[in-house]
Protein backbone atom coordinates (compact mmCIF):
# COMPACT_ATOMS: atom_id res chain seq x y z
CA UNK A 1 0.00 0.00 0.00
CA UNK A 2 1.24 3.50 -0.80
CA UNK A 3 1.40 6.14 1.93
CA UNK A 4 -1.39 8.04 0.16
CA UNK A 5 -3.62 4.96 0.37
CA UNK A 6 -2.62 4.43 4.02
CA UNK A 7 -3.54 8.05 4.81
CA UNK A 8 -6.92 7.69 3.09
CA UNK A 9 -7.64 4.50 5.07
CA UNK A 10 -6.35 6.01 8.33
CA UNK A 11 -8.82 8.89 7.99
CA UNK A 12 -11.59 6.32 8.22
CA UNK A 13 -10.11 4.74 11.31
CA UNK A 14 -8.47 1.71 9.64
CA UNK A 15 -6.16 0.54 12.43
CA UNK A 16 -3.85 -1.45 10.19
CA UNK A 17 -3.22 1.70 8.16
CA UNK A 18 -2.78 3.85 11.28
CA UNK A 19 -0.34 1.32 12.74
CA UNK A 20 1.80 1.26 9.61
CA UNK A 21 1.91 5.05 9.49
CA UNK A 22 2.95 5.15 13.17
CA UNK A 23 5.90 2.91 12.27
CA UNK A 24 7.02 5.49 9.70
CA UNK A 25 7.05 8.12 12.46
CA UNK A 26 9.16 5.83 14.68
CA UNK A 27 11.70 5.15 11.94
CA UNK A 28 15.03 6.78 12.95
CA UNK A 29 16.58 6.59 9.46
CA UNK A 30 17.14 9.86 7.53
CA UNK A 31 15.02 8.70 4.59
CA UNK A 32 11.97 8.59 6.88
CA UNK A 33 11.90 12.42 7.21
CA UNK A 34 10.57 13.17 3.69
CA UNK A 35 8.11 10.32 4.10
CA UNK A 36 6.78 11.90 7.31
CA UNK A 37 6.53 15.29 5.63
CA UNK A 38 4.46 13.79 2.79
CA UNK A 39 2.16 11.94 5.21
CA UNK A 40 1.55 15.08 7.29
CA UNK A 41 0.93 17.08 4.11
CA UNK A 42 -1.70 14.53 3.10
CA UNK A 43 -3.40 15.01 6.48
CA UNK A 44 -2.90 18.79 6.70
CA UNK A 45 -6.64 19.54 6.48
CA UNK A 46 -7.28 17.64 9.72
CA UNK A 47 -7.78 19.43 13.03
CA UNK A 48 -4.93 18.96 15.52
CA UNK A 49 -5.83 17.00 18.64
CA UNK A 50 -4.55 17.40 22.15
CA UNK A 51 -1.66 15.53 23.73
CA UNK A 52 -2.13 14.57 27.36
CA UNK A 53 0.85 13.28 29.34
CA UNK A 54 0.40 10.83 32.20
CA UNK A 55 3.57 10.33 34.18
CA UNK A 56 4.59 8.96 37.57
CA UNK A 57 6.70 6.35 39.30
CA UNK A 58 6.58 2.65 38.27
CA UNK A 59 3.55 0.80 39.59
CA UNK A 60 1.46 3.82 40.61
CA UNK A 61 -1.29 2.74 38.23
CA UNK A 62 -0.71 4.79 35.09
CA UNK A 63 -1.68 2.03 32.64
CA UNK A 64 -4.75 0.99 34.59
CA UNK A 65 -5.85 4.62 34.76
CA UNK A 66 -5.28 5.04 31.02
CA UNK A 67 -7.79 2.28 30.28
CA UNK A 68 -10.47 3.90 32.44
CA UNK A 69 -9.62 7.41 31.26
CA UNK A 70 -9.87 6.59 27.55
CA UNK A 71 -13.41 5.32 28.04
CA UNK A 72 -14.32 8.34 30.18
CA UNK A 73 -13.02 10.74 27.51
CA UNK A 74 -15.26 9.06 24.92
CA UNK A 75 -18.19 9.29 27.34
CA UNK A 76 -17.38 13.00 27.80
CA UNK A 77 -17.86 13.48 24.05
CA UNK A 78 -14.34 13.14 22.62
CA UNK A 79 -14.50 11.92 19.00
CA UNK A 80 -11.71 9.35 19.45
CA UNK A 81 -8.70 8.64 21.66
CA UNK A 82 -5.24 7.20 20.98
CA UNK A 83 -2.83 5.95 23.62
CA UNK A 84 0.97 5.81 23.28
CA UNK A 85 2.37 3.77 26.17
CA UNK A 86 6.15 3.95 26.62
CA UNK A 87 8.02 1.24 28.51
CA UNK A 88 11.78 0.96 29.00
CA UNK A 89 14.23 -0.61 26.57
CA UNK A 90 17.09 -2.70 27.87
CA UNK A 91 20.36 -0.76 28.11
CA UNK A 92 22.12 -4.14 27.79
CA UNK A 93 20.42 -5.79 24.82
CA UNK A 94 18.37 -3.02 23.20
CA UNK A 95 15.25 -5.17 23.48
CA UNK A 96 12.10 -4.30 25.41
CA UNK A 97 9.19 -6.05 27.09
CA UNK A 98 6.20 -3.76 26.72
CA UNK A 99 3.54 -4.78 29.20
CA UNK A 100 1.09 -1.90 29.30
CA UNK A 101 -1.37 -3.72 27.05
CA UNK A 102 -1.98 -6.32 29.75
CA UNK A 103 -3.50 -3.63 31.98
CA UNK A 104 -5.67 -1.86 29.46
CA UNK A 105 -8.66 -3.55 28.03
CA UNK A 106 -10.85 -1.61 25.67
CA UNK A 107 -14.37 -2.85 25.00
CA UNK A 108 -14.28 -5.11 21.94
CA UNK A 109 -12.38 -3.42 19.22
CA UNK A 110 -13.84 0.02 19.45
CA UNK A 111 -12.87 1.93 16.29
CA UNK A 112 -12.65 5.11 18.38
CA UNK A 113 -9.73 3.77 20.43
CA UNK A 114 -6.18 3.05 19.31
CA UNK A 115 -3.42 1.73 21.59
CA UNK A 116 0.26 1.63 20.71
CA UNK A 117 3.19 0.43 22.82
CA UNK A 118 6.54 2.12 22.33
CA UNK A 119 10.01 1.17 23.57
CA UNK A 120 11.93 4.03 25.18
CA UNK A 121 15.11 3.22 23.28
CA UNK A 122 17.00 3.37 26.59
CA UNK A 123 17.21 7.16 26.73
CA UNK A 124 16.53 9.10 29.88
CA UNK A 125 13.61 11.48 30.13
CA UNK A 126 10.61 9.15 30.35
CA UNK A 127 9.66 9.12 26.67
CA UNK A 128 11.28 7.76 23.50
CA UNK A 129 13.04 9.86 20.85
CA UNK A 130 10.14 9.08 18.53
CA UNK A 131 7.31 9.82 20.96
CA UNK A 132 6.79 13.36 19.72
CA UNK A 133 7.03 12.16 16.12
CA UNK A 134 4.24 9.66 16.70
CA UNK A 135 2.19 12.41 18.39
CA UNK A 136 2.59 14.60 15.29
CA UNK A 137 0.79 11.88 13.32
CA UNK A 138 -1.76 10.75 15.89
CA UNK A 139 -2.94 14.29 16.70
CA UNK A 140 -4.00 14.51 13.03
CA UNK A 141 -6.13 11.39 13.44
CA UNK A 142 -7.38 11.52 17.05
CA UNK A 143 -9.02 14.22 19.17
CA UNK A 144 -6.96 13.23 22.21
CA UNK A 145 -3.63 11.39 22.35
CA UNK A 146 -2.67 10.12 25.81
CA UNK A 147 1.05 9.55 26.29
CA UNK A 148 1.84 7.27 29.20
CA UNK A 149 5.52 7.66 30.11
CA UNK A 150 7.99 5.14 31.37
CA UNK A 151 7.76 4.87 35.15
CA UNK A 152 9.84 7.90 36.16
CA UNK A 153 11.79 9.20 39.12
CA UNK A 154 12.19 12.78 40.23
CA UNK A 155 13.91 14.29 37.22
CA UNK A 156 12.45 12.81 34.02
CA UNK A 157 10.18 15.53 32.72
CA UNK A 158 10.59 15.35 28.94
CA UNK A 159 6.85 14.69 28.60
CA UNK A 160 6.03 18.34 29.35
CA UNK A 161 7.92 19.27 26.16
CA UNK A 162 5.45 17.20 24.13
CA UNK A 163 2.12 17.28 25.92
CA UNK A 164 -0.42 20.12 25.96
CA UNK A 165 -1.10 19.18 29.57
CA UNK A 166 0.74 16.76 31.84
CA UNK A 167 -0.66 14.98 34.89
CA UNK A 168 1.54 13.39 37.53
CA UNK A 169 0.09 10.22 39.02
CA UNK A 170 0.95 9.70 42.70
CA UNK A 171 -0.20 6.70 44.70
CA UNK A 172 -1.39 6.73 48.30
CA UNK A 173 1.62 7.02 50.62
CA UNK A 174 3.49 8.33 47.55
CA UNK A 175 5.33 10.91 49.61
CA UNK A 176 5.18 13.34 52.50
CA UNK A 177 5.10 17.14 52.27
CA UNK A 178 8.88 17.33 51.80
CA UNK A 179 8.73 15.07 48.73
CA UNK A 180 5.98 17.24 47.31
CA UNK A 181 7.99 20.45 47.86
CA UNK A 182 11.01 19.23 45.91
CA UNK A 183 12.12 20.56 42.55
CA UNK A 184 11.86 18.51 39.37
CA UNK A 185 8.93 16.26 38.60
CA UNK A 186 6.68 17.98 41.17
CA UNK A 187 7.10 21.41 39.59
CA UNK A 188 6.09 20.82 36.02
CA UNK A 189 2.75 18.98 35.83
CA UNK A 190 -0.48 20.87 35.15
CA UNK A 191 -2.34 18.67 37.59
CA UNK A 192 -2.03 15.71 39.94
CA UNK A 193 -3.87 12.41 40.14
CA UNK A 194 -3.93 10.38 43.34
CA UNK A 195 -4.45 6.83 42.09
CA UNK A 196 -5.88 3.82 43.92
CA UNK A 197 -8.56 6.02 45.53
CA UNK A 198 -10.30 2.81 46.60
CA UNK A 199 -7.62 2.56 49.29
CA UNK A 200 -9.70 5.06 51.21
CA UNK A 201 -8.13 7.19 53.92
CA UNK A 202 -4.56 6.69 52.63
CA UNK A 203 -5.57 8.27 49.30
CA UNK A 204 -7.40 11.09 51.05
CA UNK A 205 -4.45 11.82 53.36
CA UNK A 206 -1.99 11.88 50.44
CA UNK A 207 -4.31 14.22 48.53
CA UNK A 208 -4.55 16.54 51.54
CA UNK A 209 -0.76 16.59 52.06
CA UNK A 210 -0.17 17.26 48.36
CA UNK A 211 -2.82 19.98 48.22
CA UNK A 212 -1.27 21.69 51.25
CA UNK A 213 2.22 21.49 49.73
CA UNK A 214 0.99 22.93 46.44
CA UNK A 215 -0.35 26.06 48.20
CA UNK A 216 3.30 27.11 48.53
CA UNK A 217 3.64 27.01 44.75
CA UNK A 218 2.93 29.76 42.27
CA UNK A 219 -0.09 28.60 40.28
CA UNK A 220 -3.00 26.60 41.68
CA UNK A 221 -3.03 23.07 40.26
CA UNK A 222 -5.82 20.53 40.59
CA UNK A 223 -5.51 17.34 42.65
CA UNK A 224 -7.98 14.61 41.68
CA UNK A 225 -8.39 11.34 43.56
CA UNK A 226 -9.23 8.51 41.14
CA UNK A 227 -9.84 4.79 41.24
CA UNK A 228 -9.92 2.61 38.17
CA UNK A 229 -11.60 -0.05 40.35
CA UNK A 230 -14.59 2.00 41.52
CA UNK A 231 -14.42 4.61 38.75
CA UNK A 232 -14.36 7.48 41.25
CA UNK A 233 -12.75 10.66 39.94
CA UNK A 234 -12.15 9.35 36.42
CA UNK A 235 -14.98 11.37 34.85
CA UNK A 236 -13.75 14.46 36.72
CA UNK A 237 -10.23 13.92 35.32
CA UNK A 238 -11.64 13.38 31.82
CA UNK A 239 -13.64 16.62 32.09
CA UNK A 240 -10.56 18.56 33.24
CA UNK A 241 -8.55 17.15 30.31
CA UNK A 242 -11.33 17.85 27.81
CA UNK A 243 -11.47 21.48 28.99
CA UNK A 244 -7.70 21.90 28.55
CA UNK A 245 -5.68 23.27 25.65
CA UNK A 246 -4.79 21.41 22.47
CA UNK A 247 -2.58 21.80 19.43
CA UNK A 248 0.57 23.16 21.04
CA UNK A 249 2.87 20.41 19.74
CA UNK A 250 3.81 22.51 16.73
CA UNK A 251 5.04 25.31 19.06
CA UNK A 252 7.49 22.83 20.55
CA UNK A 253 9.20 22.06 17.25
CA UNK A 254 12.18 24.41 17.80
CA UNK A 255 12.96 22.63 21.06
CA UNK A 256 12.38 19.18 19.53
CA UNK A 257 14.61 20.06 16.59
CA UNK A 258 17.39 21.27 18.92
CA UNK A 259 17.11 18.04 20.89
CA UNK A 260 17.41 16.07 17.66
CA UNK A 261 20.49 18.06 16.61
CA UNK A 262 22.05 17.48 20.05
CA UNK A 263 21.28 13.73 19.85
CA UNK A 264 22.72 13.37 16.36
CA UNK A 265 25.58 15.88 16.33
CA UNK A 266 26.20 16.89 19.94
CA UNK A 267 27.07 20.32 21.29
CA UNK A 268 29.14 21.09 18.20
CA UNK A 269 26.02 20.50 16.10
CA UNK A 270 24.06 22.95 18.25
CA UNK A 271 26.78 25.57 17.72
CA UNK A 272 26.64 25.06 13.96
CA UNK A 273 22.83 25.37 14.10
CA UNK A 274 23.16 28.65 16.02
CA UNK A 275 25.59 29.89 13.37
CA UNK A 276 23.34 28.83 10.48
CA UNK A 277 20.28 30.90 11.40
CA UNK A 278 19.31 33.77 13.72
CA UNK A 279 17.08 31.37 15.67
CA UNK A 280 16.01 27.75 15.58
CA UNK A 281 12.48 28.86 14.66
CA UNK A 282 13.95 30.76 11.71
CA UNK A 283 15.90 27.68 10.62
CA UNK A 284 12.71 25.59 10.74
CA UNK A 285 10.77 28.21 8.81
CA UNK A 286 13.49 28.41 6.16
CA UNK A 287 13.36 24.66 5.60
CA UNK A 288 9.63 24.05 5.68
CA UNK A 289 9.27 22.67 9.19
CA UNK A 290 10.74 19.87 11.26
CA UNK A 291 11.17 17.21 8.57
CA UNK A 292 12.69 19.60 6.03
CA UNK A 293 14.99 21.03 8.67
CA UNK A 294 16.21 17.56 9.66
CA UNK A 295 16.90 16.71 6.04
CA UNK A 296 18.71 20.01 5.39
CA UNK A 297 20.75 19.91 8.57
CA UNK A 298 21.61 16.23 8.02
CA UNK A 299 22.72 17.00 4.45
CA UNK A 300 24.89 19.91 5.62
CA UNK A 301 26.50 17.71 8.27
CA UNK A 302 27.14 14.92 5.74
CA UNK A 303 28.73 17.49 3.44
CA UNK A 304 30.88 18.72 6.28
CA UNK A 305 32.07 15.16 6.90
CA UNK A 306 33.34 14.94 3.32
CA UNK A 307 35.06 18.33 3.03
CA UNK A 308 38.31 18.63 4.98
CA UNK A 309 38.28 21.47 7.46
CA UNK A 310 40.41 24.34 5.99
CA UNK A 311 41.77 25.11 9.43
CA UNK B 1 -25.37 -18.62 42.70
CA UNK B 2 -29.14 -18.75 42.74
CA UNK B 3 -29.57 -16.58 39.63
CA UNK B 4 -26.97 -18.79 37.91
CA UNK B 5 -29.02 -21.91 38.71
CA UNK B 6 -32.14 -20.19 37.44
CA UNK B 7 -30.26 -19.36 34.26
CA UNK B 8 -29.13 -22.97 33.84
CA UNK B 9 -32.70 -24.24 34.30
CA UNK B 10 -33.85 -21.72 31.70
CA UNK B 11 -31.18 -23.10 29.33
CA UNK B 12 -29.31 -19.81 29.10
CA UNK B 13 -26.12 -20.19 27.06
CA UNK B 14 -22.67 -19.83 28.64
CA UNK B 15 -22.13 -16.70 26.56
CA UNK B 16 -25.37 -15.07 27.75
CA UNK B 17 -24.58 -15.99 31.33
CA UNK B 18 -21.02 -14.62 31.05
CA UNK B 19 -22.24 -11.40 29.40
CA UNK B 20 -24.66 -10.80 32.29
CA UNK B 21 -21.91 -11.34 34.87
CA UNK B 22 -19.53 -9.13 32.88
CA UNK B 23 -22.10 -6.32 32.82
CA UNK B 24 -22.26 -6.35 36.62
CA UNK B 25 -18.70 -7.20 37.67
CA UNK B 26 -16.56 -6.16 34.68
CA UNK B 27 -13.83 -8.41 33.38
CA UNK B 28 -11.22 -10.16 35.52
CA UNK B 29 -7.62 -9.46 34.60
CA UNK B 30 -5.68 -12.49 35.64
CA UNK B 31 -2.41 -12.19 37.49
CA UNK B 32 0.41 -13.73 35.52
CA UNK B 33 3.87 -14.62 36.61
CA UNK B 34 6.84 -16.69 35.67
CA UNK B 35 7.60 -19.17 38.39
CA UNK B 36 10.46 -21.60 38.68
CA UNK B 37 11.94 -20.76 35.26
CA UNK B 38 15.43 -19.72 34.31
CA UNK B 39 16.45 -18.17 31.03
CA UNK B 40 18.67 -20.60 29.13
CA UNK B 41 20.14 -18.35 26.47
CA UNK B 42 23.95 -18.68 26.46
CA UNK B 43 25.81 -15.37 25.92
CA UNK B 44 27.44 -16.35 22.62
CA UNK B 45 24.15 -17.46 21.10
CA UNK B 46 22.36 -14.41 22.47
CA UNK B 47 25.01 -12.18 20.88
CA UNK B 48 24.56 -13.90 17.52
CA UNK B 49 20.78 -13.47 17.73
CA UNK B 50 21.19 -9.80 18.65
CA UNK B 51 23.44 -9.23 15.65
CA UNK B 52 20.66 -10.55 13.38
CA UNK B 53 18.12 -8.35 15.14
CA UNK B 54 20.35 -5.28 14.71
CA UNK B 55 20.71 -6.09 11.00
CA UNK B 56 16.91 -6.28 10.70
CA UNK B 57 16.57 -2.96 12.55
CA UNK B 58 19.08 -1.26 10.25
CA UNK B 59 17.23 -2.54 7.18
CA UNK B 60 13.68 -1.78 8.36
CA UNK B 61 14.00 1.23 10.66
CA UNK B 62 12.79 -0.64 13.71
CA UNK B 63 13.46 -3.68 15.86
CA UNK B 64 11.28 -6.69 15.04
CA UNK B 65 8.03 -6.37 16.99
CA UNK B 66 6.61 -9.53 18.56
CA UNK B 67 3.11 -9.66 20.05
CA UNK B 68 2.79 -12.50 22.58
CA UNK B 69 -0.55 -13.57 23.99
CA UNK B 70 -2.54 -16.49 25.27
CA UNK B 71 -6.00 -17.06 23.80
CA UNK B 72 -8.61 -19.00 25.73
CA UNK B 73 -9.08 -19.75 29.38
CA UNK B 74 -5.98 -21.81 30.11
CA UNK B 75 -3.83 -19.74 32.46
CA UNK B 76 -0.45 -21.45 32.18
CA UNK B 77 1.51 -18.36 31.31
CA UNK B 78 5.08 -19.60 31.88
CA UNK B 79 5.69 -20.58 28.25
CA UNK B 80 4.44 -17.26 26.87
CA UNK B 81 6.46 -15.29 29.39
CA UNK B 82 9.68 -17.25 28.88
CA UNK B 83 9.40 -16.61 25.13
CA UNK B 84 8.62 -12.92 25.73
CA UNK B 85 11.65 -12.48 27.99
CA UNK B 86 13.94 -14.50 25.71
CA UNK B 87 12.94 -12.34 22.73
CA UNK B 88 13.54 -9.18 24.75
CA UNK B 89 16.94 -10.59 25.68
CA UNK B 90 17.62 -11.23 22.00
CA UNK B 91 16.90 -7.57 21.21
CA UNK B 92 13.28 -7.67 20.03
CA UNK B 93 10.60 -5.21 21.02
CA UNK B 94 8.08 -7.54 22.66
CA UNK B 95 4.51 -6.49 23.32
CA UNK B 96 3.01 -8.77 25.93
CA UNK B 97 -0.75 -8.74 25.42
CA UNK B 98 -1.49 -10.97 28.42
CA UNK B 99 -3.44 -14.13 29.08
CA UNK B 100 -7.08 -15.31 28.98
CA UNK B 101 -7.63 -13.26 25.86
CA UNK B 102 -10.19 -13.67 23.12
CA UNK B 103 -8.48 -14.54 19.81
CA UNK B 104 -9.77 -11.21 18.47
CA UNK B 105 -8.00 -9.35 21.32
CA UNK B 106 -4.70 -10.77 20.08
CA UNK B 107 -5.53 -9.89 16.48
CA UNK B 108 -6.38 -6.30 17.50
CA UNK B 109 -3.11 -6.02 19.45
CA UNK B 110 -1.08 -7.34 16.52
CA UNK B 111 -2.71 -4.94 14.06
CA UNK B 112 -2.50 -1.87 16.34
CA UNK B 113 1.13 -2.60 17.22
CA UNK B 114 2.18 -3.18 13.58
CA UNK B 115 3.61 -6.53 14.69
CA UNK B 116 6.18 -8.39 12.63
CA UNK B 117 5.21 -11.64 14.32
CA UNK B 118 2.42 -12.95 16.54
CA UNK B 119 3.24 -15.70 19.03
CA UNK B 120 0.30 -17.48 20.61
CA UNK B 121 0.74 -19.94 23.45
CA UNK B 122 -1.93 -22.62 23.81
CA UNK B 123 -1.78 -25.50 26.28
CA UNK B 124 -5.48 -26.27 26.46
CA UNK B 125 -5.68 -28.65 23.50
CA UNK B 126 -7.81 -26.17 21.55
CA UNK B 127 -4.88 -25.04 19.41
CA UNK B 128 -6.57 -25.79 16.06
CA UNK B 129 -9.68 -23.74 16.84
CA UNK B 130 -7.88 -20.89 18.61
CA UNK B 131 -5.09 -20.54 16.02
CA UNK B 132 -7.70 -20.46 13.25
CA UNK B 133 -9.61 -17.75 15.10
CA UNK B 134 -6.48 -15.63 15.61
CA UNK B 135 -5.60 -15.91 11.91
CA UNK B 136 -9.21 -15.13 10.88
CA UNK B 137 -9.19 -12.15 13.24
CA UNK B 138 -6.00 -10.84 11.62
CA UNK B 139 -7.41 -11.29 8.10
CA UNK B 140 -10.64 -9.52 9.07
CA UNK B 141 -8.58 -6.48 10.12
CA UNK B 142 -6.28 -6.34 7.10
CA UNK B 143 -3.45 -8.06 8.97
CA UNK B 144 -3.50 -11.38 7.13
CA UNK B 145 0.12 -10.82 6.13
CA UNK B 146 1.32 -10.79 9.77
CA UNK B 147 2.88 -14.23 10.40
CA UNK B 148 1.65 -16.31 13.33
CA UNK B 149 3.59 -18.94 15.28
CA UNK B 150 2.14 -21.25 17.92
CA UNK B 151 3.72 -22.69 21.03
CA UNK B 152 2.18 -25.28 23.29
CA UNK B 153 1.26 -28.88 23.82
CA UNK B 154 0.64 -29.80 20.20
CA UNK B 155 0.47 -33.48 19.19
CA UNK B 156 2.65 -34.24 16.18
CA UNK B 157 -0.22 -34.87 13.71
CA UNK B 158 -1.64 -31.43 14.52
CA UNK B 159 1.55 -29.62 13.47
CA UNK B 160 0.74 -30.12 9.78
CA UNK B 161 -2.86 -29.10 10.42
CA UNK B 162 -1.73 -25.85 12.06
CA UNK B 163 0.62 -25.21 9.14
CA UNK B 164 -2.28 -25.82 6.75
CA UNK B 165 -4.24 -23.13 8.62
CA UNK B 166 -1.39 -20.69 7.91
CA UNK B 167 0.66 -21.03 11.11
CA UNK B 168 4.30 -20.43 10.14
CA UNK B 169 6.00 -22.43 12.89
CA UNK B 170 4.94 -24.64 15.78
CA UNK B 171 6.97 -25.02 18.97
CA UNK B 172 6.35 -27.84 21.40
CA UNK B 173 8.08 -28.99 24.60
CA UNK B 174 10.55 -30.77 22.28
CA UNK B 175 11.85 -27.31 21.33
CA UNK B 176 13.58 -26.70 24.63
CA UNK B 177 16.54 -24.92 23.00
CA UNK B 178 15.51 -21.27 23.35
CA UNK B 179 18.22 -20.04 21.00
CA UNK B 180 16.85 -22.33 18.31
CA UNK B 181 13.31 -21.05 18.93
CA UNK B 182 14.49 -17.44 18.68
CA UNK B 183 16.42 -18.22 15.52
CA UNK B 184 13.40 -19.86 13.86
CA UNK B 185 11.18 -16.92 14.86
CA UNK B 186 13.66 -14.57 13.17
CA UNK B 187 13.63 -16.83 10.08
CA UNK B 188 9.86 -16.36 9.87
CA UNK B 189 10.10 -12.57 10.28
CA UNK B 190 12.92 -12.25 7.74
CA UNK B 191 11.03 -14.48 5.31
CA UNK B 192 7.86 -12.38 5.66
CA UNK B 193 9.75 -9.09 5.28
CA UNK B 194 11.75 -10.20 2.22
Amino acid sequence: MTDAALCAAARHGDKRAIARLVSAFEDPRPQAAPRRAAILAALADRPIGRVVGLTGAPGVGKSTLVGALAGALLAAGERNVAVVAVDPSSPLTGGALLGDRTRVRFAGDDPRLYFRSQASGAIAGGVARATHQVCRLLTRLFATVIVETVGVGQGEIEIVRIADTTWLVVQPHGGDAIQFLKAGVMEVPDGFVISKGDLGSAAGATAATLTAALRLGTAARPVIVTSAVTGVGVAELAAAIAAGPRGRLVDREPYLFERWVADEYGQAGLRRLAAAAPSTAAYLAAHGGLDGAQLAFGAAEACRDRVPDPA
Amino acid sequence: MEPSIACALARVTTGEWADALRAVFGEYRAITGVDGQSLELPPAQAAALRARVEAFAAAHGRRPRLVVGKPGLDGHSNGAEVIAVAARHAGWDVIYAGIRLAPDDIAVSAVEEDADLVGVSILSGSHLELAAQVIDGLRARGGGDIPVVVGGIVPRPDVARLEALGVRAVFTPADYDLAQVMSRMLDVVEGAAA
